[in-house]
């Protein structure tokens, strides 16, 4: 029980306490953490209409003007930052008809053992002397808090922008903000704490109080966010401190700028810079290459001549005619890369064995001379793609599956088959040729898998399969090549 | 023992190894044109006759940098690091023009020149006087 030395009578508990302060004509509230209401005194109820059950957890009033709220919880901000009473010789408070009284009130901090601020408890003393009340109405709407136009500014940003009091209660958002979150800060008039509905999501808590203890600006750059999706994204967020009429620092807005689009574009144009460095290196050497090697055939052919020595000069010649044929595939090859890099045509049904027996018949003649069978095993017959692309993509892997045949087998044969699984299409085309002897990834730029192409065939498949959203993969560098892909089975627009 | 004139050529492209070998064999003043066609094969030919008889392995190499396998390059720092390759010269026969490919080759002490392809009949000769045996006399 308690000590005798403080005046208090041994044998009384709580309830004495509380019926005391629930007879003063005064309005007295305790506070906790975040300016949530904990308890109120009889004056305080009766004031409000409302009993400690419903006011308990609520930061203010339904009857409140927000804004008056707003400086109640900067208020209590400063009592718990600065561990001080504070003298507000009057404030305005609604009451439950909605009637605006003026109070001089005193807020008071509670420590707990460790010093630390625990609770407010304010006494709010009505203001009766009709000459002061007037006097305060007409201050009040010369120079109250009127935050309505900066709430309706921020509402109306076509940005996602978020307007928070001192105590990072969400007071107002923008459309975009609500859609780039997928939660809006308010449902129903509801204001919740920045932590609560939006910290996970992008955590610049910190950044808003040290705004709002400074009263500056912080812009924090490339801060990753995840999307209630779970995609990654990027954003650039610009954080500063507001003020209220009275010029005190009423709150911060952040301000996101979504950059994910921005650093992907970069990332993408710096491979594609990347490439091209790449590229005007390879195609450059392997453009020179055969260039020089027919001058140099034709130096030696105008040797051999003067030599007179015309069976030579005639096998140079044929020499010649075969290494400039090879230099216009790879004048052709570099055109299908520009090729397969602009934009499509339009998504159409294509018929996939037709598609098939096009390439077949295409590369017939070919596939006689290396005495290589071809055959297919068509299961899934239709997809929604662009038939062009596609068939540049068969094309050619179809004709290196050609071109890589193994002179020691006796029965050749290439052999492409297809099907389709959880809304893709695959398609493989087989053979049992020389294999894939590079250790590279032979998909890139001028990697030669075997034989003496331009080392650009599968660069260009994977361009396209790209392009048709899909995804090309060898799957066996073995003797029994196999090159996989995978496509949508259905690419129409949306 | 004197040591013979021996070129080897090391090129992926079939024709220009063979314009090579004929240009030098034009010349007439190599003992002996060896060509292989990548970098691997290179090696195991110098082995050869490093291991066989020294007097007969090649002296000079004609050596091409890009190709499958072992380039250019990659085949130079073997050499590097093998004493039987101190008397050898290298002379690069390329097609790229790039710069940085001639700078990085003009780091090996064996690269004794860098040539750009085509090798014609007056680079033959030029190659024949530096590395060949004497000229025939029109006596």
């Amino acid at each position: 029980m308690s000590d005798s030395s403080n005046g208090i009578p041994a044998h009384q508990d709580a309830q004495w306490f509380v019926d005391v302060l629930d007879a003063m004509s005064d309005l007295v509230l305790v506070k906790g953490e975040r300016s949530r209401l904990l308890w109120a005194n009889r004056a305080f109820r009766d004031y409000y209409g409302m009993s400690n059950a419903e006011l308990r957890d609520l930061i203010d009033g339904p009857q409140s003007d927000p804004d008056d709220t707003v400086q109640y919880v900067k208020d209590d901000q400063r009592v718990y930052t600065t561990g001080q009473a504070l003298n507000v010789a009057a404030e305005p408070v609604t009451n439950r008809r909605g009637e605006v009284g003026y109070f001089h009130t005193v807020k008071t901090p509670l420590f707990d053992r460790q010093g630390v601020v625990a609770r407010t408890v304010g006494v709010s003393r009505v203001i009766e002397d009709a000459s002061t009340i007037a006097g305060l109405q007409e201050a009040r709407a010369a120079s109250k808090a009127d935050l309505s136009p900066l709430r309706a500014l921020v509402s109306n940003v076509p940005l996602p922008v978020l307007m928070c009091d001192a105590r990072l209660r969400c007071l107002e958002s923008s459309q975009a903000w609500d859609t780039w979150f997928q939660c809006p800060a308010r449902v129903d008039g509801a204001i919740e704490f920045y932590e609560d509905l939006f910290e996970k999501q992008l955590p610049i808590a910190a950044a808003l109080r040290e705004v709002i203890a400074r009263d500056g600006q912080v812009v924090l750059s490339a801060l990753a966010s995840q999307s209630p999706s779970g995609h990654q994204r990027v954003a650039d967020v610009t954080v500063r401190a507001w003020r209220l009429a009275s010029g005190e620092v009423g709150g911060a807005v952040a301000i996101v700028h979504d950059v994910t689009e921005r650093l992907q574009s970069e990332a993408r144009a710096l491979q594609a810079n990347e490439e091209l460095i790449q590229f005007n290196y390879r195609a450059s050497h392997d453009l020179r290459s055969p260039l020089r090697t027919a001058l140099g055939l034709l130096d030696l052919a105008g040797a051999e001549l003067d030599d007179n020595n015309l069976d030579e000069v005639r096998r140079l010649h044929r020499t010649l005619a075969a290494k400039l044929d090879s230099l216009s595939g790879l004048v052709e090859a570099i055109v299908d890369i520009a090729r397969a890099d602009v934009a499509g045509e339009e998504s159409k049904r294509a018929d996939v064995t037709t598609l098939v027996e096009e390439v077949f018949t295409k590369h017939a003649e070919e596939a006689v001379r290396a005495k290589v069978e071809l055959a297919h095993s068509i299961n899934a017959s239709s997809i929604v793609t662009e038939g062009r692309r596609l068939f540049q993509v068969l094309d050619n892997l179809v004709a290196n599956a050609i071109k890589n045949y193994d002179p020691q087998e006796a029965r050749r044969r290439v052999d492409v088959v297809n099907g389709n699984a959880n809304g893709t299409v695959w398609f493989e085309v087989r053979d049992n040729g020389r294999g894939v002897q590079s250790e590279r990834d032979v998909f890139d730029m001028f990697v030669r898998g075997s034989g003496d192409g331009a080392g650009l065939g599968l660069y260009v498949v994977r361009k396209h399969v790209r392009r048709l959203g899909g995804v090309v993969t060898l799957t066996s560098r073995a003797k029994d090549t196999v090159f996989r892909v995978e496509l949508p089975s259905d690419r129409s627009p949306p | 023992m004197k040591r013979i004139a021996s070129v080897l050529v090391v090129d992926d492209d079939s024709t220009d190894l063979f314009i090579a070998e004929r240009m030098l064999s034009r010349s007439g003043r190599f003992d002996a044109i060896e060509a292989v066609n990548s970098g691997d094969k290179a090696l195991e030919y110098l082995e050869r006759g490093w291991q066989a008889d020294a007097t007969v392995a090649p002296t000079v190499i004609l050596l091409d940098i890009n190709m499958p396998g072992l380039d250019g390059f990659d085949v130079l720092d073997r050499l590097r690091v093998d004493n039987r390759a101190n008397e050898l010269s290298v002379v690069m026969l390329t097609s790229s023009a790039y710069g940085g490919d001639k700078n990085r080759a003009d780091a090996y002490a064996v690269v004794k020149d860098f040539l750009v392809k085509p090798l014609t009949v007056k680079a033959a000769e030029l190659l024949a006087d530096r590395f060949g045996t004497e000229p025939r006399t029109n006596a």
